[in-house]
């Protein structure tokens, strides 16, 4: 058959400039900045913006800001490990795109999971070898503590096993990093809102809340909290910075 | 300043016979003196030797024989055989390995007309002459050697081949007028790269070439170490016999032999060895490339886990009778060392006894043709040695002589990343191959780890961590010890704290937060090899002094000009994609200028840093990077220097992507790109280098409109011819029109146009007859019927024409059914015909429930033949949308169907409860809970069966195989049900035939399986035998059974052993002799076996507390 002729070629004057990464965010509405850490949900977001805003009360240093932000991206709302996997693998793909903006344009975003079954299944299923994903490179799960050690490095995966071995087996939610002065206040106020009896070892502590239990703390939270309630929660958002070479950050 | 380009010496140039015995050399000889016999004798020697091709002025009988006679057998091993050739050359080729002896002036003994010296006229003898310098033009040869008579004028030959090849000329023998005129030449621009003029005696002269020679050739034997099957000891094969010289596997494959394997000391590597070992630029099929190798330079990482799966590996094959060809993949990033370890494993399977081919660098696709053919040949040889042993030693009665004596022994196959990368869907084909031959093998394929295109076969990692860049402060000191051991013998060793703080100036730590997108090129053991050479100091970045040794290049005492600096980026980023760029395709320089591939030459020996090789491939010299991180950090570098850019033209092309796209697209627009030669490569710009979609380079996806306008500047008898490359050039039109998540920026016109070219390529591409090897039928249909399915939907969105619409859905039919009745079984047609039925679904509201249960049946087969979670994540997406269909069908709908359409009904009932509570979007009918896989067979089977239609029977079968899956006979009533309806296609085929045999229907099961192989040699589909029916069983248990054998005479067409066995009504199967421990067993030999099954039918092996 006669071939119609089909490579006239496309003029246009490319793409805008854009991170794409952004772009897809904006859609599916994250409220991103350049760097961010992508927590479970809301509650969690509230936590450390809690955090942040006792610290930056006494000490006038800024947690979050223009400069990192902290999203909810709903893993849990995704529809399961799969819708996860799917979500990220299409980041990594526009992440490939912006590779070609200069680096200052370029968005980070550090997926952060809970340290329990849900959390760690992910975690595990989007770190397998088939996807792009180190682990402690581009997903983190919630510890306790973090080492002194640039995350990436071949000794931060010893060094996480070290600082955390007192609480090995002991699940980590952003409300165990409240400090347990303040829990066991709560407690003590509101009879009922744990599921079951707390698991303590040394310094950390892990409580099952009932729904009601959870959101009670929140509040309880926001209206009683002072610096120290939430050190273990600075100290998170410190290691963050540091990690991103953010001024105000500490290795932990 | 410029350099001379004239030498007059006494001896040969030093650097000809290496030049010669790397195939880059061609001769040419004057009319001689008849008289003379010693420059007659000469002469022959001469041309005797490696050339890569002969011209020859004389045409006298004698002086053609002598010339075109053997005069030694030890140069076949580099050149093959001489082939004389008398007549206009235009219409011949020739192997790799061989020497064409052109005749320029024919041949006074020839019996043809036009191979005589007179040939048919001034006109044709006139052809013959030009297509003979053609060819020594199309060759590639870069250096001339001349061997003039007296009365010869070099000016006429000069001046025939040296404005387009513009050689090293080298002249033998000459007289004082010929060195005027060689003199003159070699200032002469356009001229010769350089003219060297040998004074010396002409018989010495050739003397001492050809010892020269000598001392390079390698053995001339071709000893193999071969596992005997029968005592599991290795031992030497001289198989130099079984093969031709000229056998193509030795110019694509190093055969591993026995030279190679033999120990090396520590401290007898040589500086050259070991830096060729970090350069990767010695011929793999010298000694010295596999020195390193077999003294244990190779840093062994893990220690020695991955060779101990490979032997294992190798050795199951020795005993396994279901599977014969096996996949081990290492995983490596880039310039990590994945070659060199799988090279490493390469030698070790070697020297336990496996034959070893190890597929060489820019060979080219891999024939699995010729790897079968060498195969066969070496394994047939040593068959028939082994056999002469057994008859000579073995008792009579415990010998078979009409059966073969022995099964094939297990090789292993080590390829590259560039063999298969942007190839893989090739892979299930040479595999195939491999198996209809009978062969067993172990595929070794190097992966890089940002590989997208998943390999579409069972595959294995031998490394545990993918082979990186990254190193733990503990290994680098074991890592220095190890080196030092080879550095210290030649004065290089480093101490170990000059290790560590090597170490910590290249380890790269990633940057968190990059979702997988790492920022900045890893590149610690390509560093090694320039701070162990002593080149690059500690504390200096490698890209920056990379890219100063790039800027500060010279040719000729001048800075390498724009033409050959554009040219090394070209083949930078051609590196990138692990293609060797053909020298061919380098841009033509100016006639001042001397051959881009003499400067690229001269720049790789003087700039070490470039990383620059050349190799001999199939299609000529080709040109590549030697690590790819060199040849990103080049980019890089070149991307962030505008002065740069702008003088090379390149300043359009903003950033490294897009640099590299453009210097892509400069290759690709090559007008040789049209010829014959280079058709697979042109294919691969647009099958997979320049190919727009989620299993391409996301990264080039912002610049899709030029990737489209260089894809339209390749030569068009590409888009003419090729049903290949119109084909993935729509693939990428499609997936730019549809996917609105890396494609964004695109206006509705443009998505239209993309669609509608889409069509128009692959209906073009449809309608013209494919050459052998291109894309088929099946294909194309496919992604024609997708492209008018798409086209249909956007039209129909902008309200299109509602004729052109019908037009297009009517296509898409009709291509769809032409695809499945070529293979209902291929996971791509099933996945477009459930995407018909969606949409469907939705513009037939009447039939929406029907038309989503037809396309959760067609998804739920697609995916179980589905191992690429690319390709998964898409029909988890479709299965998404069928439920959304079916989620729709509200209880009073579903009650209504209940009474008009019961069939329907019950399967949308039994599909709603197979999704139950798996997660969104992951529904496999496999995941499903029991409970609920038996409630929905309770709704299927609530149905009578004269209500049933076929795809209920097809859920039902699948349900119940799930469900019960030792249920045989259950299974077989419901597939019997499926007999004549489109549902029974060879793999119900195949399972069927195979339930004929569990349920004890052994004479139907035969005659089912008989069907079976017939139809399958016709067919493009790909059938398995499913895991449930792997084994014969008990009747009415799931345990294996263990069946009393006895060995039989084979039927006549088979090349097999045989056995009856009493438990399958004394059914006779193939089995392996050696699986039982022996070389053969005699007729009558009886023996507890159990069955299994493949796709080709029943077989036997020892019960398993037997198994080796």
């Amino acid at each position: 058959m006669e071939r119609r002729s089909t490579h006239t070629p496309f003029s246009g004057t490319g793409p805008a400039r854009e991170s794409r990464v952004a772009r897809y965010a904006r859609d599916i509405g994250w409220s991103i900045g350049r760097r961010n850490l992508l927590v479970e949900g809301t509650t969690d977001v509230a936590l450390l913006e809690l955090a942040a805003a006792c610290h930056e009360r006494v000490t006038k240093e800024q947690l979050l800001g223009d400069d990192l932000k902290v999203v909810a991206a709903g893993y849990g709302e995704m529809g399961g490990v799969g819708a996860v996997e799917r979500r990220f693998m299409t980041i990594h793909e526009l992440g490939l795109l912006d590779r070609e903006l200069p680096k200052k344009d370029r968005i980070r975003l550090l997926p952060l999971f809970d340290d329990d079954d849900a959390g760690r299944a992910t975690f595990r299923s989007i770190t397998q070898q088939r996807h792009p994903f180190k682990s402690y490179v581009d997903v983190f799960m919630l510890k306790r503590r973090y080492p002194a050690v640039r995350p990436g490095s071949p000794s931060f995966a010893d060094g996480l096993r070290e600082i955390n071995r007192d609480w090995e087996g002991m699940d980590c939610e952003m409300e165990d990093l409240l400090g347990r002065g303040l829990i066991n206040a709560y407690c003590d106020e509101h009879a009922g809102t744990l599921k079951r009896a707390p698991l303590i070892k040394g310094a950390g502590h892990h409580h099952e809340w009932t729904s009601d239990g959870k959101a009670g703390l929140h509040r309880y939270a926001r209206e009683h909290a002072i610096l120290d309630d939430v050190a273990d929660l600075v100290r998170l958002l410190k290691y963050v910075r540091w990690i991103f070479d953010l001024p105000n950050g500490h290795s932990g | 300043m410029e350099l001379p380009r004239l030498h007059i010496v006494d001896a040969p140039p030093n650097d000809l016979p290496e030049r010669m015995v790397s195939r880059d050399a061609a001769l040419w000889i004057g009319t001689l003196d008849r008289a003379s016999e010693a420059v007659v004798r000469s002469a022959s020697v001469l041309a005797d030797l490696p050339w890569t091709m002969v011209l020859v002025e004389e045409s006298s009988k004698a002086v053609c024989n002598a010339i075109a006679a053997t005069q030694a057998r030890q140069f076949e091993r580099i050149r093959g055989h001489k082939i004389p050739v008398a007549g206009a050359t235009t219409d011949l080729s020739f192997p790799t390995r061989s020497v064409p002896v052109f005749f320029l002036n024919g041949r006074e003994d020839a019996v043809e007309v036009e191979q005589r010296p007179e040939a048919l006229g001034n006109r044709s003898r006139a052809f013959r002459r030009a297509s003979m310098f053609d060819a020594l033009v199309r060759g590639g040869a870069r250096i001339l050697v001349v061997l003039p008579g007296a009365a010869d004028s070099l000016s006429e030959l000069l001046g025939d081949v040296v404005e387009e090849m513009r050689p090293q000329v080298v002249a033998l023998a000459h007289t004082a007028a010929q060195e005027a005129v060689l003199r003159e030449w070699s200032e002469r621009r356009p001229g010769p790269t350089s003219v060297t003029v040998c004074r010396g005696d002409l018989a010495a002269l050739v003397r001492q070439i050809a010892q020269s020679i000598e001392q390079r050739l390698p053995s001339d034997r071709l000893i193999l170490r071969i596992r005997d099957p029968r005592s599991g000891s290795t031992r030497s094969l001289d198989c130099t016999d079984s093969t031709s010289v000229d056998s193509p596997v030795l110019d694509d494959f190093t055969v591993l032999e026995e030279r190679h394997l033999a120990s090396v000391a520590d401290d007898a590597l040589s500086p050259e060895q070991i830096d060729g070992f970090f350069a990767r630029s010695g011929d793999e099929a010298a000694d010295s490339y596999w020195r390193p190798f077999a003294a244990g330079l190779p840093w062994e990482r893990d220690n020695g886990d991955a060779n101990k799966k490979l032997l294992a590996t190798l050795a199951s094959l020795h005993v396994a009778s279901d599977v014969d060809v096996k996949t081990l993949v290492v995983d490596s990033e880039p310039g990590a060392g994945g070659t060199t370890a799988a090279r490493a494993l390469a030698l070790s399977a070697a020297r336990q006894g496996y034959p070893t081919l190890v597929a060489r660098i820019a060979s080219g696709q891999p024939n699995a043709d010729i790897v079968s053919a060498f195969m066969h040949a070496v394994g047939k040889f040593a068959r028939d040695q082994w056999r002469v042993e057994a008859s000579t030693n073995a008792p009579s009665s415990d010998a078979t002589p009409n059966v073969d004596s022995a099964a094939p022994f297990p090789w292993l196959v080590v390829f590259d990343v560039e063999h298969w990368q942007g190839r893989e869907e090739q892979l299930p084909r040479f595999i195939q191959i491999l198996r209809k031959y009978g062969h067993r093998a172990v595929l070794l394929l190097v992966r890089e780890v940002s590989a997208r295109t998943p390999l579409p076969v069972r595959s294995v990692r031998v490394f545990a961590e993918p082979l990186s860049h990254e190193m733990r402060e503990a290994d680098v000191e074991r890592l220095g010890r190890h080196i030092n051991r080879f550095l210290e013998p030649v004065g290089r060793a480093q101490d170990l704290d000059r290790w560590h703080a090597f170490w910590r100036d290249n380890s790269l730590i990633p940057e968190p937060g990059t979702m997988g997108v790492p920022d900045r090129v890893a590149s610690f053991w390509v560093a090694l090899e320039f701070w162990l050479r002593k080149q690059l100091n500690l504390g200096e970045s490698i890209q920056r002094w990379l890219y100063t040794r790039f800027v500060e290049a010279t040719y000729r005492g001048k800075l390498l000009s724009s033409d050959a600096r554009l040219a090394v980026l070209m083949i930078a980023a051609m590196s990138t994609e692990r293609v060797h760029l053909p020298e061919q395709l380098l841009p033509a320089t100016g006639a001042d200028q001397d051959p881009l591939s003499a400067q690229l030459e001269e720049a790789a020996r003087l700039v070490p840093a470039l990383g620059l090789v050349k190799r001999k491939s199939s299609t000529g010299h080709s040109w590549g990077i030697a690590h790819v991180p060199l040849a990103r950090h080049l980019l890089e570098a070149t991307s962030e220097d505008p002065t740069a850019l702008q003088e090379l033209h390149l300043d359009q092309a903003t950033g490294s992507v897009r640099l590299r796209l453009h210097l892509l697209g400069l290759v690709a627009q090559s007008p040789a790109m049209a010829q014959d030669r280079f058709r697979e490569l042109a294919i691969r710009f647009a099958q997979s280098i320049l190919k727009l979609d989620r299993t391409g380079h996301q990264e080039f996806a912002r610049y899709w409109r030029d990737v489209f306008n260089a894809l339209f500047a390749v030569p068009d008898v590409l888009w003419n011819v090729s049903r290949a490359f119109n084909h993935h050039v729509a693939i990428s039109r499609r997936r730019v029109a549809v996917d609105d998540e890396l494609f964004p920026d695109k206006s509705a016109a443009e998505k239209l146009r993309l669609l509608e070219d889409a069509v128009a390529d692959l209906e073009y591409a449809v309608s013209i007859d494919g050459e052998d090897d291109d894309e088929g039928d099946l294909n194309l249909l496919n992604s024609l019927a997708r492209a008018c399915q798409d086209l249909a939907s956007v039209l129909e969105s902008m309200g299109g024409d509602a004729a052109r619409i019908a037009a297009l859905r009517g296509r898409e039919l009709d291509c769809l059914h032409q695809a499945e009745h070529l293979n209902p079984s291929n996971s791509f047609v099933l996945e477009t015909a459930a995407r018909s039925l969606l949409v469907r679904a939705k513009t037939e509201p009447q039939n929406a429930a029907s038309n989503a249960c037809a396309a959760l049946q067609k998804i739920s087969v697609a995916r179980r033949l589905e191992s690429a979670d690319e390709r998964k994540r898409r029909l988890d997406g479709l299965t998404e949308r069928a439920y959304e269909v079916l989620a729709r069908v509200s209880t009073a709908e579903l009650s209504s169907l209940r009474s008009t359409n019961p069939a329907i009904a019950a399967m949308v009932a039994a599909w709603l409860l197979l999704r139950g509570d798996v997660a969104r979007g992951e529904a496999a009918i496999a995941d499903s809970p029991g409970p609920n896989v038996d409630a929905a067979i309770s709704e299927l089977e609530a149905i009578p069966s004269k209500h049933r239609d076929w795809p209920l029977n097809r859920l039902l079968y699948d349900l119940i195989a799930l469900q019960y899956p030792a249920d045989f006979e259950r299974q077989l009533r419901v597939v019997q049900t499926l007999e004549g309806t489109p549902a029974m296609q060879l793999q119900l085929r195949l399972e069927r035939a195979i339930l004929l045999y569990q349920t004890g229907a052994f004479d139907r099961g035969k005659r089912e399986f008989d069907d079976v192989r017939f139809a399958l040699r016709d067919s493009e589909a790909i059938i398995d035998v499913p895991r449930r029916l792997a084994w014969y069983f008990k009747p009415g248990t799931v345990e294996r059974a263990n069946c009393d054998g006895r060995v039989v005479r084979p039927p006549p067409s088979w090349n097999k052993h045989a056995i009856e066995v009493a438990q399958l009504g004394n059914t006779v199967v193939v089995f392996d002799p050696l699986d039982f421990g022996h070389q053969s067993l005699p007729i009558g030999n009886q023996r507890k076996c159990m069955v299994g099954f493949n796709y080709r039918g029943p077989y036997a092996v020892p019960p398993a507390q037997d198994r080796r």
